[in-house]
């Protein structure tokens, strides 16, 4: 199986770019009318931005310089309602286009967290739940920016740069020559500054998060590390990752700090040119004052949008791969799934027959886990697996409850083929218990009713005693209503464990399996435990995994798995007469 | 929690990529609504990803009426919070005054030339265009030039400094806070979990930092600015200086209160961002549970609920940002017109020069921006002061485990553990009562009893992860409280019940607290004394092989091994398994037991639920209800025929005759 540690890169498919980012937009394009909407406020704030130096001009040169007062009040007050105008509109522009972002985000989260429901085990084996969580919440945030962004700032942005070049041109062609002079040096070099900064700010991330991680782990296992005294030893790495995470900081400031500079440079180099250029060559009687004015408020208005179109480019090479990740999981097939045809599986009595099953995981195709394995389980009986680790004892009951498709053979539950009803209706009426109890954060009543909501209060409480869990329960400060978490501090292991059995007896499985599910439980416990379940599987078949030959014991037949199959199947007294492997296993444990 | 982390340097990052302090320039060139956005975007928002990093910042801090970012500037500086570990943050800027004195030079010259600029173009406008006098221009242009590049070398190098002191500054209170944290005892990491410890550590202390450097020179500044500007509006034409003092409240006002709008949805905002990490957390990692259960569309509704919740915060945000955002940018221009109007008529009436107005247009230019960022910051500040008092409670909690003032430190440790009448509380519940025993060196202890009663919390007494509350423990005849933690804890190697393993290779995990000297021999030999070592043997790079956080990747007895022979790998007098072996299979189980009894001089306590794993030992204590229940070896407590016995018979499912044939023996 491919093991993902969170130290190594994610393995995806290769995707070209366009296509990747032609879906993203896909998921915008429907809001088509909004859209539009968008673009047209945008258009008049920007126009409005682009008139504002027009406006001071002719103030200046028109009314000012020649001593229109009536003029000048009708240009302020035109000025005013312009201005109220551009307020309107980006207001407008700003609502809309945050709820079309909003509304693809919530969209493409619900699919993806729909998808990721309906996803195998092969999936969730393959990687650690903190970098599937990423994707659902991170990754999808980081979208946010790239698209309202496309519309409300590159878009703009690429205007304005050509429609404070046309202004300008338009105006007095040389003096925009001579002020435009700058823009190519400002714009290559932001593009320069963009470009190294990018790389030293990714580094810096890196570092970052390398600083997170550690702090995290090693909070995380304090107890080991007071307890190996190992104190000295991990001061030592956070103060190289501390160290590690300023330095790189600075080494992307020097770069990225250029920046200001550069601004400031242009600015001067700009006003510089656009005088005396102005003056000396074109003549000042030929321009007024408020053109001057004008024109270095044009230029000033340059260097946002380049250096908004400079870094867009590494904003998109950013966010796309968030948005790969993303379409990654959406383009996963489930290999589990319901048949077009299936139908819901009936209620079942608990016969379950494996007739020639073998099994491999998809991933290693030519290992064979099991192979052509066949029995027959009557309504109602108990089936202990045993055998050394890694023989197969878990696939088998994986395989019964369709966590994953065998590879050949068939699976019959009361006669019916598990892949041809529906997976709803079939796991509904198995009850799995796994070594590692999961609780979800809520009360105690909660977790206990979890397979089954409409639980009645005598239910749940005949569940937790049955199990033995309701004397511990009632003795939690709040009985039923006690928080838990899912580490749940409060409660020891033992506990967690009786409050899942809890759990699965409400939910009434017809087929039960469990899976090491008492080891953390001291025997005292467990023979209480068992003598509950033995009460209530009366009519239920069951499969039990277990270490202890104790637990193994009381089952019907007993089935030994190694070599990929069943190698001996018989009640304990059968197989110990037999004196075959289960003899042995008993006889050296026995030893001990 | 990792990933919400992460953000905030990504949230933090943007800020410094983005604008840095040419926010200022944004604001200066004026007319940028956009660019003021994208300030905000990349800064206060990218709306989740800082409200993701900084959970629950502002709550507790409401934010009064009136802000004064000079207060509490001052405030934060001489602050201690009772705390007298961590040192005021003035301790850690003292260390870099000569820097501070550098960038603020830089702050100064830049601020003064940029005064400069106006007084040029007012020249240029009234003397070389209004009367002709072309030979100035020359000289006057240069100025110009001259400024621009004067304040690119100064701007670099305060930006630059500000950038390099914070970073430092951060650096070294992490460092501190680090150490003091790691120190603390075990009962401090049960009230704050691990989250909380990361958010201080590293999302608060960048709050911080970020004041201690650029935040803190750009609120300067902009003071700097204001004032500055306003002085020479006034020498220009006091007059029309009303203006400018009529709207430039108005601005500051509607910037606050946005700030003050925002705050709120935030702290909603990372509030639900939480819930609908937590959602989705458990779901994955109880994937199995939800599958089990059939219950997919139930968790898809959960999740869709608190989706649809986080759509409508984040469209609430979008609305408060609408409502004030476009009002700044209004005020802004229409100050800048205003100016221009007003001025216009002054001009006409021959109380001003052309020239003058000019100027004064681009000192009103300059003094927008002060005015627009003042909510933010303000608000950043405040959260960087919240983050500092959280900082400072978190680091004035005292270890609850006290070295003593004279140790007593035994040269050798030979390995003889006494409890006498050991009594253990916590939060008002009796945990142990009355535990008395001697394990003599080179012996073994075990111990059984049922869930939750109290095996665990011997260990940790041993260990003094917790002090006893009653009776004392001895080591060698010494009390433990008497010897210095360090060597108590080398002492004893413990394989806890919930392994954990560190993301490193597993020849360093089993190094644990060795990492440099030990040796790949004993490393090898810890492993295989383990069981360990064939399936390392057969990793993909053997020990080399990394293992993931929690071990990803082994299963649950792969991980067990290796913390088995992390505990042996350390070769301590005194080795404890608590419950250590029950994810391994019998036969891997045998062995390492085998192992352990024939490894090492030292003496042993073995916790376990198998009669097995501690019928050797040479007592073996049975608790219940916090006391010590039955008491013996194994023949002796067979004949007791108590509980130890019905376990025992439970477990070995010994048939009749076979008891009698071979008679009660353990081997």
């Amino acid at each position: 199986m491919s093991v993902n540690a969170i130290n190594q890169d994610e393995l995806q498919r290769e995707v070209p770019k366009r296509e990747t980012l032609a879906r993203l937009y896909r998921y915008m394009f429907r809001y088509k009318k909004t859209l539009a909407a968008v673009l047209a406020l945008v258009t008049v704030t920007l126009a409005v931005s682009l008139a504002t130096p027009l406006l001071i001009e002719k103030a200046v040169d028109g009314y000012v310089a020649e001593g229109n007062e009536k003029g000048l009040l009708a240009l302020g007050t035109a000025g005013f309602v312009l201005f109220l105008i551009f307020m309107a509109g980006t207001r407008g522009r700003m609502l809309l286009m945050e709820k079309v972002t909003n509304r693809v985000l919530l969209t493409i989260r619900q699919e993806l967290y729909i998808h990721i429901q309906s996803l195998d085990f092969h999936f969730f084996d393959s990687r650690p739940t903190g970098k599937i969580l990423a994707r659902v919440v991170g990754d999808v945030n980081s979208l946010k920016e790239m698209y309202s962004d496309s519309v409300t700032k590159l878009l703009p942005d690429l205007l304005t740069v050509i429609g404070v070049a046309v202004i300008m041109l338009v105006k007095n062609w040389r003096l925009a020559l001579a002020a435009l002079l700058t823009v190519p040096f400002l714009a290559g070099g932001m593009m320069m500054i963009q470009g190294r900064a990018h790389r030293l700010w990714q580094i810096h991330r890196k570092k970052n998060s390398n600083l997170n991680a550690f702090i995290h782990e090693n909070f995380s296992g304090i107890r080991i590390v007071q307890s190996f005294a190992a104190e000295p030893e991990t001061s030592g790495e956070f103060q190289a990752c501390n160290e590690a995470y300023r330095a790189s900081f600075i080494e992307a400031v020097r770069i990225a700090d250029l920046f200001s500079g550069l601004v400031e440079i242009t600015w001067g180099a700009g006003g510089f040119l656009l005088y005396y250029i102005g003056i000396r060559v074109i003549g000042a009687e030929q321009i007024g004052v408020g053109t001057f004015m004008a024109f270095s408020t044009y230029l000033a208005m340059f260097w946002s949008p380049v250096r908004n179109l400079a870094s867009f480019y590494n904003k998109i090479i950013t966010n796309l791969s968030a948005a790969e990740r993303i379409f990654d999981i959406l383009d996963t097939p489930p290999e589990i799934g319901d048949q077009e045809a299936a139908y819901p599986l009936p209620e079942v009595k608990g016969e379950v027959q494996f007739s020639h099953v073998s099994f491999a995981y998809t991933d290693e195709p030519d290992r064979m886990v099991l192979e052509d394995v066949s029995f027959r389980v009557n309504p109602g009986e108990t089936i202990a697996l045993v055998g050394p680790t890694g023989a197969g004892k878990t696939t088998i009951v994986n395989l019964i409850s369709r966590f994953y498709d065998i590879t050949s053979g068939e699976i019959r539950i009361d006669g019916h083929e598990i892949r041809q009803v529906t997976l709803d209706s079939l796991r509904r009426q198995m009850g799995i218990m796994t070594q590692d109890t999961f609780l979800f954060t809520g009360t105690v009543r909660e977790n206990i009713c979890y397979g089954r909501p409409d639980a009645s209060e005598e239910e749940m409480v005949e569940a937790a005693k049955a199990v033995n869990a309701h004397d511990f329960i009632m003795k939690l400060e709040n009985g039923y209503e006690t928080q838990v978490s899912e580490r749940g501090g409060q409660l020891s292991i033992g506990q967690r464990q009786l409050l899942a059995f809890a759990r699965t007896m409400v939910s009434d499985p017809k087929v039960l399996i469990l899976d090491e599910a008492t080891s953390s439980i001291d025997t005292h416990t467990e023979i209480m435990v068992q003598k509950g379940i033995q009460k209530l599987l009366e009519n239920r078949t069951s499969f039990v995994i277990a270490h202890r030959l104790s637990t193994i014991r009381g089952a019907d037949r007993i089935f030994y798995i190694d070599k990929k199959g069943i190698q001996e199947s018989g009640s304990h007294q059968e197989l110990m007469e037999k004196k075959g492997a289960y003899y042995r296993l008993y006889q050296k444990q026995y030893e001990q | 929690m990792t990933n919400a982390a992460v953000c905030t340097g990504c949230g933090f990052l943007f800020r410094k990529t983005g604008f840095s302090i040419s926010v200022k320039k944004v604001f200066q060139c004026g007319f940028s609504l956009k660019t003021y956005e994208s300030v905000k975007k990349t800064n206060t928002a990218a709306g989740t990803e800082r409200a993701e990093s900084q959970k629950a910042v502002r709550r507790f801090f409401s934010v009064p009426g009136g802000q004064s970012v000079i207060p509490i500037v001052c405030w934060m500086l001489y602050l201690k919070e009772g705390g007298e570990k961590m040192k005021p943050l003035l301790h850690y800027m003292r260390r870099y005054w000569h820097l501070y004195l550098l960038g603020f030079a830089g702050m100064a010259v830049s601020v003064g030339l940029d005064m400069m600029a106006p007084q040029i173009t007012r020249k240029i406008i009234d003397h070389v265009i209004g009367d002709g006098q072309t030979q100035l221009l020359f000289s006057l242009v240069l100025g110009l030039l001259g400024i621009g590049i004067g304040r690119a070398v100064f701007q670099y190098i305060k930006e630059f400094t500000y950038d390099y002191i914070g970073v430092t500054v951060g650096r070294d209170m992490r460092g501190d806070l680090f150490e003091k944290l790691q120190g603390m005892s075990v009962d401090f990491f049960d009230r704050h979990n691990t989250g909380e410890v990361m958010t201080r550590v590293k999302d608060d202390i960048d709050k911080v930092w970020s004041v201690a450097g650029f935040l803190g020179i750009l609120a300067v500044e902009a003071a700097v600015e204001t004032i500055m500007v306003l002085f020479f509006m006034i020498r220009l034409n006091p007059l029309l200086t009303l203006v400018p003092l009529i709207f430039l409240p108005m601005i500051g006002i509607c910037a606050v209160r946005m700030e003050q709008g925002l705050g709120k949805v935030y702290d909603q905002i990372s509030e639900e961002t939480a819930a609908l990490n937590t959602v989705a957390q458990e779901n994955l990692a109880g994937v199995r549970t939800v599958k089990a259960f059939a219950k997919e569309e139930y968790e898809i509704r959960k999740f869709g609920k608190h989706n649809r919740k986080f759509y409508e915060l984040n469209m609430k945000q979008a609305r408060i940002l609408a409502d004030h955002q476009p009002v700044i940018s209004f005020l802004g221009k229409s100050l800048l017109l205003g100016v221009v109007v007003a001025g216009g008529f002054l001009v006409m009436r021959g109380s001003m020069s052309l020239g003058d107005l000019g100027a004064f247009a681009e000192y009103a230019n300059n003094v927008i921006w002060p005015m627009e960022i003042l909510g933010w910051l303000s608000n950043d500040i405040a959260s960087a002061f919240a983050s500092w008092r959280k900082i400072c409670l978190i680091s004035s909690e005292e270890s609850q485990i006290k070295e003593d003032d004279s140790p007593v430190s035994p040269k050798e440790v030979k390995g003889e553990v006494r409890f006498e009448k050991v009594g253990f509380e916590r939060e008002g519940y009796e945990i142990l009562k009355d535990i008395s025993f001697t394990l003599k060196p080179g012996k073994t202890l075990g111990v059984m009893g049922m869930t939750g009663s109290g095996k665990t919390t011997l260990v940790q007494l041993l260990q003094r992860f917790y002090d006893v509350t009653e009776g004392r423990i001895l080591l060698d005849g010494i009390d433990i409280r008497q010897i210095p933690l360090k060597q108590l804890r080398s002492s004893v190697a413990v394989v806890m019940q919930d392994v954990f393993l560190f993301s490193d290779t597993v020849s360093q995990n089993i190094r644990t607290g060795r990492k440099k000297h030990l040796p790949l021999e004993k490393v090898e030999w810890a492993a295989r004394a383990a069981g360990g070592h064939g399936f390392i043997e057969r990793l993909s790079k053997q020990y080399d092989t990394l293992i993931g956080e929690r071990g990803v990747g082994l299963s649950g007895g792969q991980k067990q091994r290796i913390s088995i022979a992390r505990a042996i790998a350390k070769e301590a007098p005194i080795l404890i398994l608590d419950d250590a072996t029950s994810a391994l299979d019998m036969e891997t189980e045998g062995l390492v037991q085998k192992n352990i009894k024939e490894i090492g001089k030292g003496s042993k306590i073995i916790i376990g639920h198998r009669v097995s794993a501690v019928c050797h030992a040479d007592e073996i204590l049975i608790l219940r209800d916090r006391r010590i229940a039955e008491r013996g070896t194994h023949e002796e407590l067979l004949r007791k025929k108590g509980e130890y016995y019905r376990t025992w018979r439970v477990q070995s499912g010994l048939l009749e005759e076979k008891i009698k044939r071979e008679g009660e023996k353990c081997q």
